[in-house]
């Protein structure tokens, strides 16, 4: 992948070759970055949100299938 | 459809990175695939990283009850990860889990879905839970995700939801984001005449914004129905036409049009040939240019000779002459006259002998200026190439032309009458040398 390719990060972001994004060569760097910055920034989101998630859930569980659900999820 | 596909596509791509639509507008020089294969590669990218954990989650809802699991997937989960579960979960058990969740969820989890890891929970969900999702994400405006569904829900499900969106700006606004385009013939050819007009009606409605919509539609179903919509187009008034003409062109939709235009009844064309849209040269430029850069000039150049014809030769003793020359002017001005010729070799002998009818029947200021244009353009040897092609029986309509050109501009004569006769144009030499005594 060389340093120069403009869609670089995008593809790095996205772990893909930087080929599969050469019909993106002509945007300019900022646009490119802000492809690559929305990529990541959603995915963070994403996980804060789906770790809440899974410890949110087992409030609902009861409580003789906690252990298994747990155990299941891969929490202990 | 490439404007109209790639203004889908940002759509699509603004709602996966949460983004406004107006902050990806630098898209717009992008291919409409290469953005969708972004998006796609994106949706696969966000998620893999925590397709362990779905695939656990999914594994450890088998330990509870369907209600339960329902319960916790409404209180816990946000839809977008309950969309992920689901695709990691066996058909039947997660449309077991949907019918016992509420509506308003279903239809927060369909906007997460993609599309295409629930394949098999979407072609088995009872269809009245389609329809009651269907009407809710109507009701919500998502038009966009309804169209990305239409490839992967069965006909009964399309059916019956079509049959329950009462306004068919709904069902416009869904069609311009199908991406199975391949559905949209047999999605059209669910609906009876009456929706099918009421939907052209809407097209033209100016203040709606729907032109767009209407023709994406259009360009994907089959020629007879083709033929319907368009000739339903061409019953509108000229000034409804008018301000088509005008939206497509500003709005590059001549790729989906010209089809549509191509295939309409003949006293349709001619009715749209009537209009001053026409010859507008920014028009024309557009016309044609999209025909070149679409390969539809197979399309286009016929039904020029044909509406042609038919307005001049048949209907002779109604002529608009001022019209014809503002035509002809426009088409000056647009420098269509020499590519016209360059491209008359996607005629056929057909219709090269109507543009000869066309050609015969022009006022004679026509004429005169088409001649000088093909003098100025140097473009004898290619019009000569195409009169060469024309049957002689057709081409006995140019010997007037021929012999008053000549005798108005006899230098004329000798200059070409070689490369005149080196094509077999002996005939029109004969004419020419007539005329000059």
């Amino acid at each position: 992948m060389s340093a120069d390719v403009p869609q670089r990060r995008l593809a790095e972001v996205l772990e893909r070759p930087a080929e599969e994004f050469t019909a993106f060569a002509e945007l300019a760097p900022a646009e490119l970055d802000l492809l690559a910055d929305s990529v990541v920034e959603t995915g963070r989101r994403q996980q804060v949100a789906l770790h809440q998630a899974v410890e949110e859930s087992l409030r609902y569980v009861p409580a003789l299938l906690r252990g298994a659900v747990k155990a299941a999820v891969g929490l202990r | 459809m490439t404007a109209l596909e790639v203004r889908a596509e940002i759509i699509k791509l603004a709602r996966v990175l949460g983004r406004e639509v107006d902050e990806l507008q630098f898209l717009t020089t992008v291919p409409a695939a290469d953005i969708r294969r972004l998006r796609e590669t994106t949706h696969e990218h966000l998620f893999n990283g925590d397709r362990a954990t779905f695939r656990k989650l999914a594994g450890a809802s088998k330990l509870l009850p369907t209600r339960i699991t329902a319960v916790i997937a409404e209180k816990a989960f946000a839809p977008v990860f309950l969309a992920r579960i689901a695709g990691e979960m066996p058909a039947d058990r997660a449309i077991d889990i949907a019918q016992r969740m509420n509506t308003s969820l279903l239809a927060d989890v369909t906007l997460e879905l993609d599309p295409r890891s629930v394949g098999p929970i979407l072609r088995d969900m009872p269809v009245p839970v389609v329809r009651a999702v269907a009407l809710e994400l109507v009701r919500r405006g998502e038009h966009i995700t309804m169209g990305l569904f239409v490839g992967f829900i069965t006909d009964t499900a399309i059916r019956q939801a079509l049959s329950a969106i009462p306004d068919e700006e709904d069902l416009l606004r869904i069609g311009l984001f199908i991406e199975a385009k391949e559905r949209i013939a047999t999605l059209v050819g669910m609906l009876p005449p009456a929706r099918l007009r009421r939907i052209i009606d809407l097209a033209q409605d100016g203040s709606k914004d729907l032109w767009a919509p209407a023709l994406s539609l259009m360009a994907h179903v089959d020629p007879a129905t083709q033929r319907t919509l368009g000739d339903m187009v061409a019953e509108q008034s000229d000034e409804s036409l008018t301000g088509l003409m005008h939206r497509s062109q500003a709005e590059d939709l001549w790729p989906a049009l010209l089809p549509v235009i191509a295939r309409m009844s003949p006293d349709k064309q001619a009715r749209l040939l009537q209009l001053d849209a026409l010859a507008d040269p920014e028009i024309l430029r557009g016309i044609f240019g999209s025909a070149e850069e679409n390969d539809l000039l197979r399309d286009v150049l016929p039904l020029v000779a044909t509406m042609a014809a038919n307005d001049i030769v048949a209907a002779a003793d109604t002529v608009d002459a001022d019209k014809l020359v503002r035509l002809f002017e426009a088409a000056e001005e647009a420098n269509l006259v020499p590519r016209m010729l360059v491209l008359s070799d996607q005629l056929g002998d057909e219709e090269r002998a109507l543009l000869a009818g066309v050609a015969a029947a022009m006022p004679a200021e026509l004429q005169d200026r088409f001649a000088q244009e093909v003098d100025r353009a140097g473009l004898w040897p290619q019009l000569f190439d195409v009169a060469a092609t024309i049957p002689p029986d057709a081409r006995a309509g140019l010997a007037g032309p021929v012999r008053r050109i000549a005798a108005a501009r006899p230098e004329l004569v000798e200059q070409l009458a070689e490369m005149a006769e080196s094509r077999g144009l002996s005939d029109l030499v004969a004419e020419a040398r007539a005329a000059t005594g």
